[in-house]
């Protein structure tokens, strides 16, 4: 005896990262979340994680505490972090453990040396719900200070030149499901650079930010329940670089995804 | 931390459940049914999996086939849950169970083959077509083909078995 069912909840608690891997390619969106085909983390993807681990853990402590810890601890930390977080990794050929180690150490010391002293945190890595237009939606925050600003820890090969739409989206959404979140975000990102550098991006979410997210998230939700999942070719992150699904992406649509 | 089953896309998996119903959780995607697995491990599926479930009366520790496979219609794309009801031992036809020291599930199989009426030769026949059907609409999932076997197609095919067998003299 059989029973079938098609599942009609596709989208049903939908995060700011789910959204913009849709917006960005809904093929990738398909394989990821819809059939729940795992992809491997590279070495970077590792590093960022090893990066919000080791910041955590110091305003964690310094909730109660209200200091930071000494930042050669964290940097020592920083190596059994990324050894957690690499465990499952798969690194590209141009991705050598030690060097992203020491990559890390730097970001968590320009990072310590630049930022953490003027943040007092009141939550940290804080999971937050609730529901936009209808849709719930549901996130983690990096950091919410004990003013009520939201700040989001980001690593980047390069110096950003503005907030990009996924991350103003991702601001927009934490501020409004985030209890105590009074309006200001900041994206606290350092960069990879020879030098590390600490660039910090303040902004307000107002009316139309959330006109944005009030329009994208039903939108995307009807849309990923519609079926239709084109792979996005010409985007920039369409790469078997960028990309953990190339191959699947191939064989199930034919043509070929770029080095 | 007990082991979860990951469910691969179009790939079957044979369960039981330990209890008869399992756990509402909200997971990464949304509300889930966590179940507790007859070996211990655990298994999240959505909601509707649960229904299914009960449809079919699964009750604990009977073993059951639940796929997760991708269904295709023209240029859309669905997943599909789909809960098949394993045919026990108890059930099956006499001629599939392997006999151990003369006896097939207990019974005494010195029974005279043409002891057999055509009502239980029909059953064996729709039986199989049923257990045939599941298979094809499994492997065809694999293959990413939409294959599903109605009532009337169950219906010829254990009709064709059934006569078949009639022509080999079975039914003498």
């Amino acid at each position: 005896m059989t029973a079938a069912a098609v599942d009609t909840t596709l989208g049903e608690l939908l995060s700011p990262s789910q959204v913009n891997t849709f917006l960005s390619c809904p093929a990738k969106w398909y394989f990821r979340y819809a059939l729940g085909l795992v992809e491997p983390p590279t070495g970077t993807l590792a590093l960022g994680t090893a990066f919000h681990s080791v910041l955590a853990a110091n305003f964690r402590q310094k909730i109660e505490t209200k200091q930071d810890l000494p930042t050669q601890e964290l940097e020592e930390s920083f190596g059994e972090a990324f050894a957690i977080a690499a465990e499952d990794a798969e690194l590209r050929e141009d991705e050598e453990p030690a060097a992203l180690i020491e990559t890390g150490r730097a970001l968590v010391r320009r990072y310590m040396a630049d930022a953490a002293a003027s943040i007092q945190p009141q939550a940290v890595e804080l999971p937050v719900e609730g529901v936009i237009a209808g849709v719930r939606v549901h996130g983690i925050v990096d950091l919410l200070d004990v003013a009520g600003r939201i700040v989001d820890f980001k690593t980047a090969a390069r110096r950003p030149a503005g907030i990009t739409p996924e991350y103003r989206l991702q601001l927009t959404t934490y501020s409004m499901i985030t209890p105590g979140a009074s309006g200001p975000c900041r994206l606290d990102t350092v960069t990879k650079t020879r030098t590390a550098e600490l660039i910090q991006q303040n902004c307000e979410i107002g009316p139309e930010e959330r006109r944005y997210a009030e329009t994208l998230y039903p939108m995307a939700q009807e849309a990923m329940r519609d079926g239709i999942y084109p792979p996005r070719r010409g985007s920039h992150l369409c790469s078997r670089r960028y990309c953990g699904y190339w191959r699947e992406c191939e064989r199930e649509f034919g043509g070929r995804v770029d080095e | 931390m007990r082991e979860r089953i990951a469910f691969q896309a179009n790939v079957p998996v044979t369960v039981a459940l330990a209890y008869a119903d399992g756990l509402q959780v909200e997971g990464r995607f949304g509300d889930q049914i966590m179940y507790t697995l007859a070996d211990e491990r655990v298994m999240y599926v959505p909601l509707l999996v649960r229904t299914k479930l009960v449809e079919l009366g699964i009750q604990p520790r009977e073993p059951f086939t639940i796929c997760k496979a991708e269904r295709k219609e023209g240029n859309r794309r669905f997943i599909e849950w789909q809960v098949n009801k394993e045919t026990s031992s108890d059930e099956r036809p006499p001629s599939e169970t392997p006999p151990v020291n003369g006896k097939t599930n207990g019974h005494d199989t010195s029974k005279p083959s043409n002891g057999h009426s055509a009502a239980s030769h029909l059953e064996r026949a729709l039986a199989a077509s049923i257990d045939a059907a599941i298979a094809a609409e499994q492997y065809a999932a694999t293959k990413g083909f939409s294959v599903r076997f109605g009532s009337e197609d169950l219906r010829a095919m254990a009709l064709s078995l059934f006569i078949q067998h009639a022509r080999e003299g079975g039914l003498r």
